[in-house]
């Protein structure tokens, strides 16, 4: 294996948690979010050389979240969680936590580009410009995204954004 | 203000399951470039017929072999056991990701039912019918390859989950023919209380002298609950047809009654990392975390109980050390709400990084509430109160 090859395997095997756990709030799903993960990192290895100088990391997250939107575009985002957010696993089991099924649903209930935005803006904490380059539209478009997902999302999971100055 | 949405995300995010992705990475690339092959070679066709600069098309210069590390025809071979248990005889190699073979039905679910499974990328639908697709099979963890039944030719071993809204993990032990060809030799877990237990798909299986030793956490948690657990290692040797214990643990411990009488310091709890989320078993407050690629020494630095009853909940300040020796501590708050099993995670978001929060000096519990010593970022150090809100898994910070 050259160095070129091992550089690839040591970025893959260093970044994959991380672009996984990203690939799994956009997608709310395990085989989604990994397909997503290696859709992106095959993406990243064919460009892997003309990267070499630059930050493959960045190509890699804006790849991510570009195939996401194109994948839901062409329907394959099938979500797989319930509409209702259940109350109980199977008896004599336990459920999850409350928060996170509630969160679950409530990213559920965005379309994709919000949902991106979301997981830019309050998970990989990105500013709005780097939001906006991740996803190429504008710095505006970021906020009012940004605005919108974070109504959507009180609708939904009240409890986790009731503060005041939220939408700021 | 959006500490909570952040927290959830986070914690939502940790559900992710950490997997190596590089084999389907090289394999998908070359097909990505085989198929530019095919588009440039219908190009170049159309360039003989008159048509100039095809070659732009396939791709800079001209060269469509895949860049870096292009993947071997044959998939690699499961990793050779641990184990000292030597194969009797070489076995071709196989991708058990990619094949078929008979999984026989799930002892612990209905929702696994024997069959001829067709695994892609390490997964299979149960019912490829069914809309929408509830329950899989999906292989896990490293196989690992070894003796097991005494008989000539090694087995693999691998983890393998029944998936569907609680998921099931077994170890399945798959003869290999002469031919590459697998067939099931059956499930490893077999003790009396295994319905209780989960196999921990991050530790290796081990082989030892036809031993199989699996690493279990009690209890079985669906969709990857944070519960506070005990972690052990059993034994199990293929005899008389089947698999069946020999060594280890044959139970786990009774929590206690009193949830307030939970051993913190000798106890297996899931914990939130900056770099991902897992178990760590701690042995007299000290452990080792395996988050996927990142390794934590972690130590707990206090812990305090507070409220009664199923209302229990253990405050823990833990200090992490990772592999450079980047020092971070997260405070960390169990439920025992669902009496008696022992403790619901959550992550109150004060945490080394958090909030402003460079470093977690120490914490009191007053009351209900509990008074937070943090370093700050940007100097200087401040107590901060935190309360659990009534009848809620919230908490919220007063001051």
């Amino acid at each position: 294996m050259d160095s070129t090859a091992a550089d690839f395997d040591a970025y893959v095997r260093a970044r994959t948690p991380a672009l996984l756990r990203s690939a799994y709030l956009l997608t709310g799903d395990q085989h989604l979010a990994e397909d997503l993960v290696q859709d992106a990192l095959i993406r990243t290895h064919r460009a892997w050389r003309r990267l070499a100088d630059s930050n493959p990391d960045a190509y890699t997250r804006k790849v991510m979240y570009h195939l996401n939107i194109g994948w839901w575009r062409r329907g394959r985002s099938a979500e797989r969680s319930t509409e209702q957010v259940p109350e109980r696993a199977e008896a004599g089991r336990y459920d999850v936590s409350d928060n996170r099924l509630v969160l679950r649903h409530a990213l559920n209930q965005l379309p994709p580009k919000r949902r991106a935005v979301i997981v830019l803006r309050y998970f990989e904490d990105l500013t709005e410009s780097a939001t906006a380059e991740v996803l190429g539209i504008s710095i505006g478009t970021v906020k009012s995204q940004t605005s919108k997902a974070l109504v959507q999302l009180r609708k939904f999971a009240p409890q986790l954004l009731e503060v005041e100055g939220m939408l700021r | 203000m959006t500490q909570d949405l952040r927290a959830g995300l986070a914690e939502l995010a940790g559900e992710a399951r950490s997997v190596d992705l590089r084999d389907r990475v090289l394999r998908g690339s070359r097909r990505l470039a085989l198929r530019q092959r095919v588009i440039g070679a219908g190009m170049a066709s159309v360039a003989l017929a008159g048509v100039v600069g095809v070659l732009v098309l396939i791709g800079p210069g001209g060269d469509v072999k895949p860049p870096i590390g292009s993947p071997t025809p044959t998939v690699a071979s499961p990793s050779p056991s641990a184990s000292p248990t030597p194969s009797p005889e070489p076995v071709p190699p196989v991708d058990i990701r990619n094949a078929s073979f008979v999984v026989p039905a799930f002892p612990e679910t209905t929702d696994c039912p024997a069959g001829l499974r067709k695994f892609v990328d390490g997964r299979v639908d149960v019912d490829p019918n069914a809309s929408p697709q509830e329950t899989s099979l999906m292989l896990d963890g490293k196989p690992t390859m070894a003796d097991v039944d005494g008989k000539p030719g090694a087995e693999i071993l691998t983890v393998i989950w029944c998936r569907g809204y609680v998921a099931h993990g077994q170890v399945l032990a798959l003869e290999v023919s002469p031919t590459g060809e697998l067939s099931p030799l059956g499930f490893v877990l077999r003790s009396p209380d295994h319905q209780s237990f989960e196999v921990d798909s991050d530790k290796p299986i081990v082989v030892r002298d036809g031993v199989v030793e699996v690493t279990v956490l009690s209890p079985i948690v669906p969709d990857g609950g944070h519960y506070i657990l005990d972690m052990q290692v059993r034994a199990y040797r293929f005899q008389n047809g089947s698999f069946s214990q020999v060594g280890g643990p044959t139970k786990f411990a009774n929590p206690p009654s009193d949830p307030a009488k939970t051993d913190m310091a000798n106890a297996t709890v899931k914990l939130i990392a900056p770099g991902g989320l897992g178990f760590v078993k701690l042995v007299n407050g000290s452990g080792i975390a395996r988050f996927g690629e990142n390794s934590y020494s972690v130590t707990m630095v206090r812990s305090e109980f507070i409220g009664s009853g199923e209302q229990t909940e253990a405050v823990v300040l833990y200090r992490l050390v990772d592999q450079v020796g980047t020092v971070s501590e997260t405070i960390a708050v169990y439920t025992f709400r669902m009496s008696p099993v022992p403790g619901d995670y959550l992550f109150i978001g004060v945490a080394s990084g958090q909030d402003g929060i460079a470093h977690v000096q120490t914490f009191d519990a007053v009351g209900s509430q509990v008074k937070v010593t943090v370093e700050l970022a940007g100097g200087g150090t401040e107590v901060r109160t935190y309360r659990k809100k009534v009848n809620e898994l919230r908490w919220e910070r007063l001051s």
